[in-house]
């Protein structure tokens, strides 16, 4: 009668030993570990071909040539010429001195694809900025 | 997107899916949490030292090789890490497992006591006598009650000897059961 009771109360204790709850971290302990990982998810998780860095140079690079190409008067010596005083532009313009004054003398044929190609780069940064932020706010279950 | 379980997780995560991760992270965060917390005893420090553990997992899941289970793996580094930070302020801190010379004979040759009382008194009285209990012992008991761990699983994670958990649990059970006793005859 005795050993019957004091097993009734050991499983009675058991039961109630379940039932103490676990400690509980505070509600934002997921999305602060999912905000430090972040880095290393874009970085390392992402394959090379889908890095907002890498898609941003190929849509300069294509974007770039369809500028060059589709350009009726295009022709093999323009090109060459253009290249020639687009690279010496580019080195004049490392002085910041020469700057302003050399701007003005930029012909239109060169000053456009580079204005085209800085906003096709923008608008890639902005939209890999922005993916970025909508796959952080998805961490949150 | 639905984990079937902690290794389909892990496979997952390894394939790129952070969301995973995430998943992982919500189904232990309450017993990484619990571990370090009755190790260090403060709530905010408790929270680094768990967020810690889960960027390290993060970091080292490639090297998990699936020879325990994936929570014994994950308890056992919250476990350690917990250890190492309140080492770092308690140099004098004794570790369950430094603290080992007991004797499993005892569990045989002792009974337990305790008179039949109502529920809702013994409720009470257990949460109380739980505010008297070492956090230690309170972690074994949520170990082995709360989560339903094995002893073996126990043994893995804390380092201690499989009959050491049981000498350790039956104590802490003990005494609990003892402070529950105190407490209904005192308000009676």
């Amino acid at each position: 009668m005795k050993s019957n009771n004091i097993n009734k109360e050991a499983d009675y204790l058991s039961q109630m030993l379940r039932q103490i709850p676990l400690e509980t971290p505070s509600k934002d302990f997921t999305m602060n570990i999912m905000y430090q990982i972040a880095p290393d998810v874009v970085l390392e998780k992402t394959p090379f071909y889908k890095k907002p860095l890498f898609i941003g140079i190929i849509s300069m690079l294509l974007g770039g040539l369809f500028l060059i190409f589709y350009n009726a008067d295009f022709s093999w010596t323009v090109l060459i010429s253009q290249i020639v005083t687009l690279s010496e532009t580019i080195r004049e313009f490392f002085p910041l001195v020469r700057l302003t004054n050399r701007q003005m003398d930029l012909s239109p044929t060169i000053v456009a694809p580079i204005v085209v190609i800085a906003v096709i780069f923008l608008i890639d940064r902005i939209i890999a900025a922005q993916k970025r932020n909508k796959e952080q706010r998805t961490y949150i279950l | 997107m639905k984990y079937t379980s902690d290794e389909d997780c892990i496979e997952r995560i390894l394939k790129g899916d952070s969301r995973a991760f995430s998943w992982l992270i919500e189904h232990h965060k309450n017993m990484v949490f619990t571990i370090v917390f009755r190790i260090v005893e403060q709530r905010e420090e408790a929270e680094e030292v768990a967020q810690d553990v889960f960027i390290k997992i993060f970091q080292t899941i490639d090297t998990f090789k699936g020879s325990s289970k994936f929570s014994t793996w994950l308890y056992r580094i919250a476990y350690n890490m917990a250890i190492s930070h309140i080492r770092k302020s308690k140099p004098d801190f004794v570790p369950l497992h430094d603290n080992v010379n007991e004797s499993s004979d005892e569990i045989i040759d002792s009974q337990n006591t305790m008179e039949p009382t109502f529920d809702r008194q013994r409720q009470e009285a257990l949460s109380e006598a739980l505010t008297l209990l070492k956090q230690e012992e309170i972690l074994l008991i949520n170990m082995h009650y709360s989560q339903q761990m094995s002893v073996e699983q126990i043994s893995e994670i804390t380092d201690l000897s499989q009959s050491n958990v049981k000498v350790k649990l039956f104590r802490a059970r003990k005494k609990l059961s003892e402070l529950i006793n105190e407490i209904i005859e005192r308000k009676q």
